[in-house]
């Protein structure tokens, strides 16, 4: 039987399309919409999730590939929204109508699972396959280097 | 009705009462059908025990304060900025708010959440809704007490006493319930506010970063279909024929159904719907359809000719719509002349969240979720479109994922009604990208000729402005041809600079697309041809920009009526935009130290009756790719009710109007728009976003726009940097 886990929990993918991409069997199959679509070309990282702890674009991956990984969605980041990157979003006021903000977010701790201290061209480099039409790079940039530095101060992972 | 059919009549100014029957609501409305209406309880008792002095607050006797934003949230801080509003004259406690999302509903007034508006029309309706309130529940707990309401006072949800005692809201609704409505309350001064013009997280942040908040394309309803359309490829096209056989085979496919195209002011193509029980089968089923099509009759616009056509069209007399002095004369005086035309292309939405909507046909009625910024709209187009009552069409507002005037159009809430009612069943259709881009309402591309002269003390001598844009008119009326006075009210005739002898002059041209209204609409075009031309005659009258024009501002100025309204309050003002550049030349350090390679530029916009002043830092590279370092931005938008929000529509603003500058280009091809997604129709990403920074001038001024005004000035203060920097001046966009 072939499944992928989605935030520790196993879904069965036999019935569906091995096609099918992972964002719409996340979405609509999972019910779990906070991971979304914004282009169906992983060309705006809107659909970021983490397969196997690796930030990738759901749009673009077929069931039949996703087939036994541990998949992390927004939902999964935290338990109760306390990733530090959730909390410097909120406090520096990040998203403006907030629909990119799930891949931006789930593509950020991507970065900082690999980066404990990035500079702000290796944050441009990691960022920039992921769009926001409402113009809140300046945020998102602050918001990545706060959560990185409380990251570091209390060693929280 | 939609703000732009609204200024078609907007000097119908009309006071009307309307009584609604079957419920307790009397409905008064002000001056013009733009401002919200002051809302009235009925005389006779209200049946719950609920307090409802208006349809913007509702207080039960236990649990939450239902404060109501009837304004579409797309970022821009609407269902805050509303709630504070009611929440500052309400005196209650913000922990205390359950925020409700009103649906389409005339009692609220104006929904239509475009122009730059949500704050500037409710400012005052929202403060006064709110202190009627509190109003009555001082007065309920006085009557209680056996005291003078004026021995009370409200604060953080309750009402004391002057001895101590205390009553909650929830405790007084009943009774505040049953007391008159007060016609006239006073309101807090600007020194007392305690919500009004500090910063305010948005409320939905927290949902937003942990994956919860729901927006239109996340809506699902019980045993709903969902569809994916193949529409015409150019606008009026027919269906020839559909093959649908390996589409039916596709597993989860259910139907294939056409639909009609439905025309103004609705605009929807015809297309071909595959209806599954799955959004992926819908995809996957209509890329195996087979659909041929008949385009529509006539010429159909290519790209590759806009030059000869637009210029063409610029040749034309053109209809005056400002006409002051002599232009011969100005010609005479004038010792510096210049002519420049400045072209500008189509441009489309591309807001994060692709359009969708579901809706519900039943018998006699309909029900619709949508991320609408135009909610009554939609509902009288359904309600038309149907022949039921609009009291019988209910639209659910749910959170937008970016707008930009694209949410406004009704078209793909319509296709959805019209789905629903061939299958007789509820259905979402989903937009992919590729349709976003390919079926939009464009931003008119635009051609302008503008030629103006210095007199011997560097005066402007003369100034004649000809634009060639299609008019946004066409999507109300199908013959219209010629731009409206608004539009070019939009930049163009509004143009705030002493000049005796003047012209603006609008040329016709037609379109083979749809065109609509993008932030900030036809300031876009109109502010890169004055600014690039005041930079033009300040390099002729040898003298720095700002001074240039500030020199020209300080002089009475031809009064000059904007766009949207006749109100003296918002007539353009020159000392305000006089200050915003004053503040911009030093905020920015203008001119004093650039690094060398970069060059600094400056533009200038009043627009949605604020004023921007912007300085833009950019350099150009050996390849002739634009780096864009710095934005400094100063901003007169009144009173300011949520500081942190308005300095974020200014950041964005300025990523919106870089997109613009730098990236930004429909073409078409037969009609057909050529670009399909982002890799074809690229936008700023963050490697490419520079650091901007914002001033708000805090003022005491009555609140105006800011959604919109931050676009207009980035675009030419962006091609004055390229100049200074030792490139060329760019008279056209966009520039990669």
């Amino acid at each position: 039987m072939a499944e992928v886990r989605i935030n520790s929990k196993a879904y069965s993918v036999d019935k569906e399309d091995p096609e099918m991409p992972l964002l719409w069997f996340i979405r609509e199959v999972v019910g779990l919409t906070g991971t979304k679509f914004g282009c169906g070309k992983g060309l705006c990282g809107a659909c970021t999730v983490h397969l196997n702890g690796q930030p990738i674009r759901s749009c673009s991956l077929p069931l039949s590939a996703a087939a036994g990984s541990e998949i992390t969605t927004i939902e999964g980041l935290s338990a109760d929204g306390s990733h530090p990157l959730q909390v410097a979003w909120q406090t520096l006021n990040v998203p403006q109508c907030g629909y990119c903000q799930p891949g931006q977010l789930m593509n950020a701790a991507g970065l900082l699972a690999q980066n404990a201290n990035p500079s702000e061209g290796d944050i441009d480099s990691a960022m920039s396959g992921n769009i926001c039409r409402c113009g809140t790079y300046q945020r998102i940039k602050k918001g990545i280097l706060m959560a990185s530095e409380n990251m570091r101060r209390t060693g929280k992972k | 009705m939609s703000r732009v059919a609204n200024k078609i009549n907007r000097r119908n100014f009309l006071q009307q009462s309307i009584v609604f029957s079957g419920s307790s609501l009397v409905l008064c409305y002000a001056n013009d059908l733009l401002f919200p209406p002051v809302l009235h309880a009925a005389e006779t008792k209200q049946k719950s025990s609920s307090f409802k002095p208006n349809v913007f607050i509702e207080i039960p006797s236990s649990g939450k304060i239902n404060l109501i934003c009837h304004r579409s949230e797309m970022g821009q801080g609407a269902r805050t900025s509303m709630v504070m509003l009611l929440a500052e004259e309400l005196e209650v406690d913000w922990q205390d708010i359950n925020i409700v999302q009103g649906g389409a509903d005339a009692s609220y007034g104006d929904q239509n959440t475009d122009g730059s508006t949500s704050v500037r029309l409710n400012y005052m309706a929202l403060r006064k809704a709110g202190a009627s309130a509190r109003s009555m529940l001082v007065q309920a707990a006085a009557n209680r007490w056996n005291v003078k309401p004026a021995d009370c006072y409200a604060k953080a949800s309750k009402v004391f006493s002057k001895t101590g005692a205390a009553l909650t809201y929830n405790e007084l609704a009943a009774e505040a319930a049953k007391l008159p409505v007060p016609t006239n309350v006073a309101l807090k001064e600007k020194s007392e506010f305690q919500v009004i013009g500090k910063d305010k997280e948005l409320v939905d942040a927290k949902a937003i970063t942990a994956g919860k908040a729901m927006y239109g394309i996340d809506t699902k309803i019980p045993k709903m279909l969902v569809a994916s359309l193949e529409r015409s490829p150019s606008v009026g096209g027919k269906i020839k024929s559909v093959n649908s056989k390996a589409t039916l085979q596709v597993k989860g496919v259910q139907k294939v159904v056409t639909l009609d195209a439905i025309p103004q002011p609705v605009n929807t193509n015809a297309s071909v719907a595959v209806v599954a029980n799955n959004y992926w089968a819908a995809l996957k089923g209509r890329e195996k359809l087979i659909v041929e099509w008949t385009p529509p009759k006539g010429a159909q616009e290519s790209s590759s000719n806009y030059e000869k056509e637009l210029t063409s069209a610029l040749d034309q007399p053109g209809h005056a719509m400002r006409k002051e002095g002599n232009f011969q004369d100005g010609k005479k005086a004038a010792k510096v002349n210049v002519q420049k035309q400045y072209y500008t292309p189509y441009l489309v939405h591309a807001m994060m969240e692709p359009l969708a909507c579901i809706a519900y046909v039943q018998r006699g009625r309909c029900e619709v979720w949508a991320p609408t910024q135009d909610p009554q709209r939609a509902q009288k187009a359904v309600a038309d479109f149907l022949k039921i009552p609009a009291a019988k069409v209910q639209i659910h507002i749910t959170l937008l994922g970016g707008g930009f005037g694209r949410k406004s159009q009704p078209d793909f809430i319509l296709e959805a009604v019209a789905l629903s009612q061939k299958l007789k069943a509820p259905v979402k259709i989903i937009w992919r990208r590729e349709d976003e881009v390919k079926h939009g309402f464009y931003h008119a591309q635009a051609m302008q000729r503008i030629e103006a002269g210095l007199d011997a003390n560097n005066n402007i001598a003369y100034w004649r402005h000809k634009t060639a844009f299609p008019t946004i008119q066409k999507v109300f009326n199908p013959k219209a041809l010629t731009a409206a006075d608004w539009e070019l009210g939009m930049g163009c005739t509004d143009m705030p600079y002493d000049v005796k002898n003047i012209e603006c002059l609008a040329c016709d041209t037609p379109s083979s697309v749809r065109i609509g209204w993008l932030r900030s609409v036809c300031h876009v075009f109109h502010a890169f041809a004055v600014n690039s031309m005041m930079d033009e005659l300040s390099a002729g009258a040898k003298m720095d920009p700002i001074e240039f024009r500030l020199k020209l501002l300080k002089r009475p100025t031809t009064e000059v009526k904007p766009d949207f309204a006749d109100k003296p309050e918002f007539r353009f003002n020159s000392k305000r935009m006089a200050r915003v550049m004053e503040e911009v030349r030093q905020f920015a350090k203008w001119q004093k130290g650039v690094a060398k390679g970069r060059g600094q530029g400056f533009a200038n916009h009043y627009s949605f009756f604020s004023y921007v002043a912007m300085v833009v830092e950019a350099s150009m590279a050996k390849d002739n790719k634009v780096v864009v370092h710095a934005v400094h931005c100063v901003a007169d938008c009144g009173v300011v009710v949520n500081p942190d929000t308005v300095k974020a529509q200014l950041e964005g603003a300025v990523i919106f109007g870089l997109s613009l500058a730098l990236h930004g280009k429909i073409t078409l091809q037969n009609g057909v728009v050529v670009q399909s997604n982002f890799d074809d129709y690229p936008v700023v990403r963050m490697e490419e976003a520079p650091k901007i920074h914002i001033k708000l001038i805090d003022s005491d001024e009555i609140p105006t726009g800011i959604g919109e005004p931050g676009v207009p000035p980035v675009a030419p203060a962006l091609c004055a940097a390229i100049q200074a920097a030792g490139g060329k001046r760019f008279t056209q966009l966009p520039l990669v």
